[in-house]
């Protein structure tokens, strides 16, 4: 191919680009009007037309198969669930995990009567704070 | 009830709104999956996951775009991994030989269907979508480009390809 060939191959490329872009009413790089009106750009235009004219025949909708969204619905909320259930277990083990090695920590390091000191605390002290809360949580469930 | 409404009531867990998010954009979803992947059974299984991962991630949907338009970009991204998992060549004459003959067990009298839709099956999956979202739903390149995740350049050039390949298809074929 010479480089006259190939000019002319890469200006038909330019015209043609240009005519999808306006046949789809998008901006499209100006080009010589003389150039748009040249048999080529005609040919190229009626051709967009035609092809546009057999594509649509794949609008019918001639599959027709059912899909049942209320059971995808169903599947979806109970994997959700599942997720959501996994990651409050993973942040319990986790949140459990470094209370326990801080508890240790300090009964090694600071003093060990902190163990006994927080046993008695949570066993006189905690139900005092948790049985209310929990009454008033249920108490605002039923209501 | 508008689609922000619906949306906003589903996201709130009312799954009969959901449901009728979901049923009001089927259609479009179902029109869309079935042009890019040729096959009614894999389109209803693709759908289908589509679905199911918009009701999980209903949450995470902002609707600065349409509600269509994200199940269009779950429903691209599932047929995308589908691809990459099955490992499926775009232009293997025999696989689309094989598609073909299934498409045709169904269409058996509509022949230009059947042809139209084995040159859009020959277009690379990249090319197909942004051809059939800009012919079909007359999406604008800077949608396209946030559909597919691409530059809207790319989306452009990927438009001029697939229009002079089917343009050239349907010619060699003599259906023009």
């Amino acid at each position: 191919m010479d480089g006259y060939d190939k000019t002319k191959n890469s200006l038909q490329n330019k015209i043609e680009n240009s005519l999808i872009n306006e046949f789809y009413n998008e901006e499209y790089e100006k080009v010589d009007e003389k150039l748009k009106c040249s048999d080529g750009a005609f040919e190229f235009k009626s051709k967009l037309n035609s092809t546009t004219l057999k594509m649509a025949v794949l609008n019918e909708d001639i599959f027709d198969f059912k899909i049942d969204t209320l059971s995808i619905i169903e599947q979806g909320e109970s994997i959700r669930e599942n997720n959501k259930a996994n990651k409050e277990f993973i942040l319990f083990i986790l949140t459990s995990f470094i209370i326990l090695s801080l508890y240790a920590i300090a009964i090694i390091k600071i003093d060990p009567n902190i163990l006994i000191i927080s046993q008695i605390f949570i066993v006189i002290i905690v139900p005092w704070i948790i049985i209310p809360i929990a009454a008033i949580k249920r108490r605002g469930s039923e209501v | 009830m508008d689609e922000l409404e619906l949306i906003n009531k589903a996201k709130d867990g009312n799954k009969s709104a959901l449901n009728s998010l979901l049923k009001d954009n089927l259609n479009i979803l179902k029109g869309y999956v079935v042009k890019m992947v040729g096959d009614p059974h894999l389109a209803q299984d693709i759908i289908q996951d589509a679905l199911l991962k918009a009701v999980i991630n209903i949450n995470k949907f902002e609707p600065k775009a349409k509600f269509s338009t994200w199940l269009i970009k779950i429903a691209t991204n599932v047929y995308r991994d589908y691809l990459r998992k099955n490992k499926i060549s775009q232009v293997v004459e025999g696989n689309l030989a094989d598609r073909g003959k299934q498409v045709e067990d169904i269409v058996i009298a509509n022949y230009e269907y059947k042809e139209i839709m084995k040159i859009i099956l020959k277009l690379p999956y990249e090319k197909r979508a942004v051809f059939i979202l800009k012919h079909y739903y007359g999406y604008k390149y800077e949608e396209i480009s946030q559909i597919i995740n691409c530059p809207i350049g790319t989306v452009r050039s990927r438009l001029h390809n697939a229009v002079k390949f089917i343009i050239k298809e349907i010619e060699r074929k003599e259906i023009m």
